[in-house]
This record gives structure tokens, C-alpha cells and sequence, in this order.
């Protein structure tokens, strides 16, 4: 595992469902995918080629003004839980690869920004936007990404656009993806006719681990489903308008909820406290959703004692790979990581009340 | 006055074969011209189907020897030189595996070099500011007030007029 002194401290400090200014609408991430004109794709070259590869963008990428004092991480120097660390840090969308040969990840010191190198294409440019301002964060990525392109030659056609190594993902190569709180709307049953009456072609919906069904911590990704055939403003666009409808459905509903007073929604909120205070062992899964609900009871006045934001950081903190790092786990047993991790929740939340 | 000569069905061009064809009861007359697809399909069948795949099997990248078989099966592109050696092979994939917006697809047509790209070109700034963010909020409104939802018009309102603050500061 990367010791912590060889991490930038804004990994370890700052959870980045911890800062949304808004407690629906808690954090988006932007990619661009690129290829470089003058080389086959990765999965095609021999591992020496990967490695000029590697160095050649390793050393323009690290130099880019744009990235605040940069750190380098090789694929091959990082294990298992260093992949699932920056994965959930960075709320990639795609797992790390396990075997890339000559792969690496670029981080800037705000721990905002994540290059990797080699992996399905040869560069893929990766922001968090954990502010609610997408255009901002489209706007310094678009700007990292044209100062590369200004010293390296991208792969690119008038008809399909960048080249990327999957044809689906050519085009404008850019996925943005929007995490939303929506607790109250999914345990009233109400999001599925919503998404039903307001479907935007251009955009998908899913839950953390893909399914809709069954949103782990109703936590719903809203991502655009298109990189081809539409611009990056219509992207952006569809994109927001769908998050703009969700944040005034889930909030319309909060308000309902905190003047109905509803029993159905105390008893799950009172199961969601118990289980946290008192289980000696708590999977990801379980602890996430019953975050959620507490998360609701805040909003609506039934918990004291902790904040939602604070407790979105505690949701982003429980997950395998930052909870291995925070209870400071050198050999983790996965089997020893369910009572570990209701250990630290109970340790978190001493201080919550519960008022129904 | 000299009569216009027969065209082929197909393609214009002179007629030089009236193919006759006879089941049963029915005879079914076809003048085409000597190089006409379906005069080709009538008199050689399905081999000459199986010719054209097996041709399209056996397509492969000059660069990268990525094979255009397995580009269908869903393996990965090898260089930039299949987009062009591919190029509509993988539009007509990227229509089938709905890859494209509906709307674009309607769009397409026959038209195979419409491009599929409708982005920004290289070293060309982005040009998305906080409009775009206004007009989605005035659309996610104006939807909440048609449907009498005055709780979540309120809502969206507050945020617009939170970001015309913004601008207005800016």
C-alpha cells in the first residue's frame, strides 16, 4: 500500500461527498478520453512501446500549469487497495485495470484531478467537481485538455470525432456523471414514475453499483449516455436539466415529509439509527443505506447532533478502500472489515440523537 | 424517332439481360444491366453472399491487423487508421448497438459520411458558461409550473435567482 506521506493530504482530508454546498446534489466527475494520432492503441502495443508512451505524456502531463504540483503513481506500484482507494476517491465509473502494463495515475495536490495514462486509451483526463458548477469544472478540463493537445497531437476525424479505443465512447469522449441524494423520492416509490414521465434520451441513470433497482445509500449516478452525435454544451445541458428536476422533486418531497410526519418514514429512519448504534458488524452496503436514511432523519428534523454534510463524509469514509486507510490497516482481513467498520461508525456517532 | 433504350431497374445503365423467372403458375420478367447485384444474387445465390462476408471476414487493419469480425463481436478498436479503413462497417454497428442518439440516426439516412461527430474540433475553447446552467433551471421550471408543482417552482426559482446573483457579482 502508497504510504500516506506519498499521498497528497487532500486525498486523506477532504471527502468529496463531504463538500457539495448542497445536500441533494452532492458531487460530479467530468472525463475526456484521448489517444494520441501517431500510436496504436494500448491493448496493441507491445509493453516497451507502452512505456515510451508513458514517458512521453508523464512528462508533458506533469508539467501542465493547470495541475498543482502533480504526483506520479505506476499502476505497478500500487496494489489492490491503492486501485480501490483512488477509485472511490475519484468516483471513477470504470474499475482500474489489474494487469495494464506501463499504466500510471497523475493526481494534483488538490486531489481534484486524476490522469491516468495507459489504461483502455492512452490518456483519460478525470475531474470532481464537488461545488455544484459543472460548467466551471467542464471549463478547466476543456483548458487542461487544450493545453495538451497543444503539445501532443490527439487522435481525432471530422466524422468520428476523438478516437476512442471503444467506438461507442468516440466522439466529443466526454462522460459526465452527476451523484445525487434522493432518499426520500426512492423510499416513497416515486422515482421510477418520475424517471418514467421525464426520460431524456440522452441521459441514463443508475445506482452506485450500476442497478437502478436497488441504489446503494440512494446514491443515483445521472450520466450522459451519448458521447457521439452531440456536442459538449447539449451534453452538459441534458445533463442538467435532469439534475435540476431531481433536486426540486427530492426536495418538494422533503418538504411534504417534514409537514406529514409520516410513520413509515420515522420507522425506517429509527431502524437506520439502531442498526448504526448498536450492530457489531456493518457490510458497506447495509452501512451506506442506513447513512441514507439517518442523512433524511437530519433534514427532517428527527436526528440531532450531526450535520448531513457530515455524515455524506462519513458515507464516502465507510467504503472499503478509504475505511482501510483511516482504521490505518496494513494487512487488511476483509473478513475483520465488517466489525472494524461498525466500530468506527459507533465511534462517529456517539453524539447523534434520535428524535421521534 | 429512335426509342430511349431499357434502363436497368437498379441503376440506370442500359439493359443487357431480361432474366425470366418461373414458379409454378407465375413468370416474373427483370431486365438489368450486366453488373446488376440482383442479376448477380438470381444466378449465383447465396455464394455470392457468403463471398461478400467472407470479404468483410477477412477485412483487416494495415496498421494494427485489427479485424473487422471482431470489432463486431465487441472488441476494441486497434488505431486510428480502423476508423477510417472501417468507417462504414462501424457506423452501421454503431446504429445497431444504438450508440448514437435516435435523433442522429433518423438523420442518417443513406447519407454515410454524414459525420457522427457533433463536438468541438482540436485546440478550439469549450463554451459552456453559466447560461447553460440558467436555461436548464428555467426548463426544470417551467415544467414543475405546468404540472401546478408551486413547492418545487419555488425551489428552482430560488436557485435562479441565486445564480443571476452570481453573474450579476462576475
Amino acid at each position: 500500500m502508497i504510504p500516506e506521506e506519498k499521498l497528497p493530504p487532500s486525498l486523506l482530508k477532504n471527502t468529496v461527498w463531504g463538500q457539495s454546498p448542497n445536500p441533494i446534489w452532492i458531487a460530479s466527475t467530468l472525463q475526456l478520453k484521448r489517444n494520441l494520432a501517431r500510436y496504436k492503441f494500448p491493448h496493441k502495443l507491445p509493453v516497451k512501446e507502452l512505456g515510451n508512451i508513458r514517458t512521453l505524456l508523464s512528462e508533458v502531463v506533469n508539467k501542465e500549469a493547470e495541475l498543482n504540483s502533480p504526483l506520479s503513481f505506476p499502476l505497478e506500484n500500487c496494489d489492490a487497495w491503492d486501485k480501490e482507494f483512488f477509485f472511490e476517491h475519484f468516483l471513477c465509473l470504470e474499475n482500474f485495470p489489474t494487469n495494464a502494463s506501463a499504466a500510471e495515475c497523475i493526481i494534483d495536490t488538490s486531489g481534484k484531478i486524476l490522469c491516468t495514462l495507459n489504461f483502455q486509451n492512452h490518456l483519460h483526463l478525470h475531474i470532481l467537481d464537488t461545488a455544484c458548477s459543472l460548467e466551471e469544472s467542464w471549463g478547466k478540463l476543456s483548458k487542461i485538455e487544450n493545453q495538451l493537445a497543444s503539445k501532443l497531437e490527439f487522435a481525432f476525424c471530422p466524422k468520428f470525432g476523438y478516437l476512442s479505443s471503444k467506438p461507442a465512447e468516440a466522439g466529443t469522449s466526454l462522460f459526465a456523471c452527476c451523484h445525487l441524494h434522493l432518499p426520500a423520492l426512492i423510499h416513497s416509490q416515486q422515482l421510477n414514475e418520475l424517471l418514467l414521465k421525464q426520460k431524456e434520451e440522452e441521459i441514463s441513470v443508475r445506482g452506485l453499483e450500476g442497478v437502478i433497482d436497488d441504489p446503494i445509500g440512494d446514491i443515483l449516478l445521472i450520466k450522459n449516455r451519448y458521447s457521439l452525435g452531440l456536442s459538449e454544451d447539449a451534453i452538459i445541458h441534458s445533463l442538467m436539466t435532469v439534475v435540476m428536476r431531481l433536486m426540486g422533486a427530492e426536495k418538494n418531497l422533503r418538504t411534504q415529509l417534514k409537514d406529514k410526519d409520516p410513520l413509515e418514514f420515522k420507522d425506517k429512519v429509527s431502524r437506520a439509527y439502531g442498526l448504526l448504534i448498536h450492530s457489531q458488524q456493518l457490510q458497506t452496503k447495509e452501512a451506506l443505506n442506513a447513512l441514507s436514511l439517518l442523512n433524511l432523519g437530519v433534514d427532517l428534523g428527527w436526528v440531532s447532533g450531526i450535520t448531513s454534510s457530515q455524515i455524506h463524509t462519513l458515507s464516502f469514509q465507510t467504503r472499503r478502500g478509504h475505511l482501510i486507510r483511516l482504521i490505518q490497516e496494513k494487512n487488511p482481513d476483509i473478513n475483520e472489515l465488517g466489525p472494524k467498520r461498525a466500530i468506527f461508525l459507533h465511534e462517529a456517532l456517539k453524539s447523534v440523537q434520535l428524535h421521534v | 424517332m429512335t426509342s430511349r433504350p431499357l434502363e436497368c431497374s437498379q441503376c440506370k445503365k442500359t439493359v443487357k439481360v431480361c432474366y425470366k423467372e418461373i414458379i409454378r403458375d407465375s413468370i416474373t420478367c427483370t431486365d438489368m444491366c450486366a453488373d446488376c447485384p440482383i442479376l448477380e444474387n438470381k444466378l449465383h445465390g447465396n455464394a455470392s453472399q457468403e463471398k461478400t462476408t467472407e470479404k468483410q471476414k477477412t477485412l483487416c487493419c494495415g496498421n494494427c491487423g485489427t479485424s473487422l469480425e471482431s470489432i463486431k463481436m465487441g472488441e476494441c478498436v486497434g488505431c486510428r487508421d480502423c476508423y477510417e479503413i472501417f468507417a462504414d462497417p462501424l457506423t452501421s454497428e454503431l446504429i445497431q448497438t444504438e450508440a448514437i442518439p435516435p435523433a442522429l440516426i433518423k438523420s442518417l439516412g443513406t447519407k454515410s459520411s454524414t459525420p457522427l461527430h457533433a463536438g468541438r474540433a482540436p485546440n478550439t475553447p469549450a463554451d459552456i458558461t453559466l447560461s447553460t446552467r440558467l436555461s436548464s433551471l428555467n426548463e426544470a421550471l417551467n415544467e414543475a409550473l405546468k404540472k401546478e408543482n408551486y413547492e418545487q417552482a419555488a425551489y428552482l426559482r430560488d436557485q435562479i435567482k441565486a445564480l443571476e446573483g452570481k453573474n450579476h457579482d462576475s
